[in-house]
């Protein structure tokens, strides 16, 4: 009977080790493959941002190349080459006017309501995400230092103190093919959420789309110009 | 009796559970043989990315070469009294544009996800986005910043720092925390510009548990916007009116 019982337990036993052990085995794979497989992904992840930073590498050096036989030549080209890179420098900098297709998002205030900054900044980190590659608030060009932030009554712009009662109006210009299609939809469905969180009567905000639309240059007197904190380091 | 059907249920017990255990081995034979194959293939994704890392090198100490050269043939020209003066506005809207190294007093900020974040239990605001990224750098900039990077990706006049899922991208290419703000300008004024703002007070209060690092610099050096991206592909669509 004794002998009975003590086979009894073993089985038992040896049942639990089996179930654990399928246990642990599945759950030691499903751990390992996961791991890995993000291991992977990140490597490949790696290599396609070397092999297009490499493309954009080599395009820039076969380019510079090119410039510097000119400018080894010093021929009247050379001249040409090192005013026409200016000007490309300027225009990339906000210092020049820039002409596009683009869209134009108005936000007007109702009764009381005060434009915040948030809600400019955001239009215009959406902007920048969907590839705009000009964009002037209240026609002030958003160059690389444009703050947008509340000081008191005025939103401030470059140095400029905007009311926060009056309308804002953002322009971008941006990838013609894509603004039907895309972009003025989706600023569309942003405007509905913010008026959704905000309320309907406290702001009205539009969105359009405008064709040959100026974006002007950074006035000479604002801050972008200052460089006096700068050294060139290279 | 008893003892008698007690012993059948656990045959059929045991039974059941050794086919239970059968089918796992097998399971896991099949596992370990594509988990084989995966490890072949993570062992040519190194070695890719190793390719790819070293031919990054080897462009980038053409394009040091190049720039360099190309540097000294408009100091030359300059010198020469040759468009000294488009030479020189050449060089200040290049500085202006962020297309050169430059270096000046500053601040470092480094901003970093809660630790051991939980995202069930935590806020949202536990994790660094894209939208705490463009809040942090507008308020340098409104502090009087003249020149940022972010994760050594210099910014420009089109900032573009967006979220794609739970990646982070600055000009398209994918920032991994600890996110490393640095900023040349006034030290003080933008240390209290950051160390004043409430949103940021809140963000970094135990419950959220943003962790932010400010480290003054009596000199910082940022890399031009041309060791990330080239420039000239974000303005094609820029026409002269």
């Amino acid at each position: 009977m004794k002998k009975k019982t003590f086979y009894q337990y073993a089985t038992i036993l040896v049942v639990c080790i089996l179930v654990g052990t399928v246990i642990a085995l599945l759950m030691k794979n499903v751990n390992a493959s996961d791991s890995e497989s993000k291991s992977l992904q990140e490597l490949q992840n790696q290599i396609i941002e070397y092999q297009r930073k490499n493309e954009e590498l080599n395009n820039r050096n076969a380019r510079l190349y090119d410039y510097i036989t000119e400018l080894e030549r010093g021929e009247g080209e050379s001249y040409l080459l090192v005013m026409e890179e200016r000007e490309k420098f300027a225009t990339f900098a906000g210092l020049r006017a820039v002409k596009n297709d683009g869209v134009i998002i108005t936000i007007s205030p109702i009764g009381n309501y005060q434009v915040q900054d948030a809600l400019v900044r955001q239009f215009t980190n959406e902007l920048s995400a969907l590839g705009a590659q000009a964009i002037s608030i209240n026609n002030e060009r958003k160059v690389t230092t444009t703050e947008i932030r509340t000081s008191r009554e005025n939103i401030m712009i470059n140095g400029i103190a905007f009311s926060r009662s009056e309308p804002f109006e953002i322009k971008a210009i941006i990838n013609p093919t894509k603004i039907d299609s895309f972009v003025v939809p989706y600023l569309q469905s942003v405007s509905e959420s913010i008026k959704k969180q905000l309320g309907e009567e406290s702001v009205a905000i539009t969105v359009r789309r405008e064709k040959g639309m100026i974006i002007p240059a950074l006035s000479e007197d604002r801050i972008g110009y200052a460089m006096d904190l700068l050294i060139p380091a290279d | 009796m008893k003892s008698t059907k007690l012993k059948r249920v656990l045959a059929v017990l045991t039974a059941l559970l050794i086919g239970i255990s059968i089918a796992s081995v097998v399971k896991h034979w099949t596992l370990l043989a594509m988990s084989d194959d995966n490890d072949v293939e993570v062992v040519r994704a190194r070695e890719e990315l190793s390719f790819e890392e070293a031919n990054y090198r080897s462009l980038q100490l053409e394009n040091d070469r190049l720039e360099a050269r190309k540097k000294l043939l408009l100091e030359g020209l300059s010198e020469q009294g040759v468009l000294s003066e488009v030479i020189a506005e050449h060089g200040v809207y290049a500085m202006i544009a962020g297309l050169t190294d430059v270096k000046g007093p500053g601040v470092i900020l480094t901003l970093n996800d809660k630790l051991e974040h939980n995202p069930l239990d935590d806020p949202i605001e536990s994790v660094i986005h894209d939208s705490t990224i463009n809040y942090v750098v507008n308020l340098l900039w409104a502090g009087g910043a003249r020149a940022i990077s972010f994760n050594d990706v210099r910014l420009t006049a089109v900032t573009e720092i967006n979220c794609v899922g739970p990646t982070i991208l600055a000009y398209g290419v994918r920032q991994m925390p600890p996110y490393v703000i640095s900023a040349i300008g006034p030290v003080d004024e933008l240390v209290g510009a950051i160390q004043s703002d409430s949103y940021l007070a809140r963000l970094t209060q135990p419950e959220i548990g943003i962790r932010l690092n400010i480290v003054k610099e009596a000199e910082i050096i940022l890399p031009s916007f041309l060791k990330s991206r080239d420039y000239q592909r974000y303005m094609d669509l820029l026409e002269s009116p």
